[in-house]
């Protein structure tokens, strides 16, 4: 696997651990996944894991909500409500 | 309504184009994105994996302030923070981000035109007329515009509102 330019998370923190996800998944996607032998091959799980929680608890540090661009505002309680006032730059992809 | 839907074919084959995807950033052409995550992925009980990313992306910033040398003018001053690095040619994709986000500032400087343009036949409209109502103001508005713009800006074409 070629050197990949760093992207970074969304929690600084995250950085490395993001970094070895992918890479192992890169490599298991191509390889295991793409060849039909990904069903009962975990080895990027324990990877996944600790890269996961280090996310969750960015999101929650920045208050990030990922579902508030699926919920339904007019019509309900919130719309009479004022938006909280955090410029929100990230957005569910 | 209309929805925007395109096709396309990448003459490469897909095991290729779908590895592409998850390495999709960084690249040049996207200098706005900034961080992305994987914040859920599965796969399911036929095989089929399921994906679901958060991307994070910081635009340019605008100032508008009043003009310190024109009279009655605005002056914009935009900002956008590009960073290409760790590719071959870096300079090449320097210039093909300035450019790519200087069309896309001249677009968003065509369309502060067009509404301060409906602005300011909204407003003489209503400093011109006695207005019976509501909708004589927008029909009267709407005239202005499209006569205006059209008058000023040659190479655009006006297309009526649904």
């Amino acid at each position: 696997m070629t050197a990949e330019d760093i992207m970074n998370s969304i929690g600084k923190d995250c950085n490395e651990l993001k970094r070895q996800y992918e890479e192992c998944f890169n490599g298991w996607f191509a390889d295991k996944y793409l060849r039909g032998l990904g069903g009962n091959d975990h080895s990027c799980d324990h990877l996944f894991k600790l890269y996961q929680n280090c996310v969750k608890k960015a999101l929650n540090e920045q208050k990030i909500d990922i579902w508030e661009i699926d919920r339904n505002v007019l019509g309900s309680d919130g719309e009479a409500k004022e938006p909280s006032s955090k410029p929100n730059t990230a957005k569910p992809s | 309504m209309k929805i925007w839907t395109s096709e396309h074919t990448f003459s490469h084959p897909w095991h290729t184009v779908v590895q592409a995807v998850w390495r999709k950033y960084p690249n040049p052409m996207n200098p706005a994105v900034v961080g992305i995550d994987v914040i859920d992925r599965d796969i399911g009980p036929t095989g089929v994996m399921r994906t679901h990313r958060l991307i994070s992306c910081e635009w340019e910033r605008l100032t508008y302030s009043p003009h310190p040398n024109q009279p009655n003018s605005t002056l914009l001053k935009q900002e956008a923070v590009i960073t290409v690095h760790g590719i071959p040619l870096s300079s090449y994709f320097e210039d093909f981000v300035s450019r790519n986000i200087s069309s896309n500032a001249n677009k968003g400087r065509q369309a502060m035109e067009f509404v301060i343009n409906k602005i300011n036949c909204e407003v003489q409209e209503l400093t011109q007329k006695t207005v019976k109502s509501v909708d004589e103001l927008t029909v009267n508005a709407k005239r202005c515009i499209s006569d205006e713009f059209v008058a000023k800006s040659p190479n655009y074409h006006f297309q009526g509102s649904k």
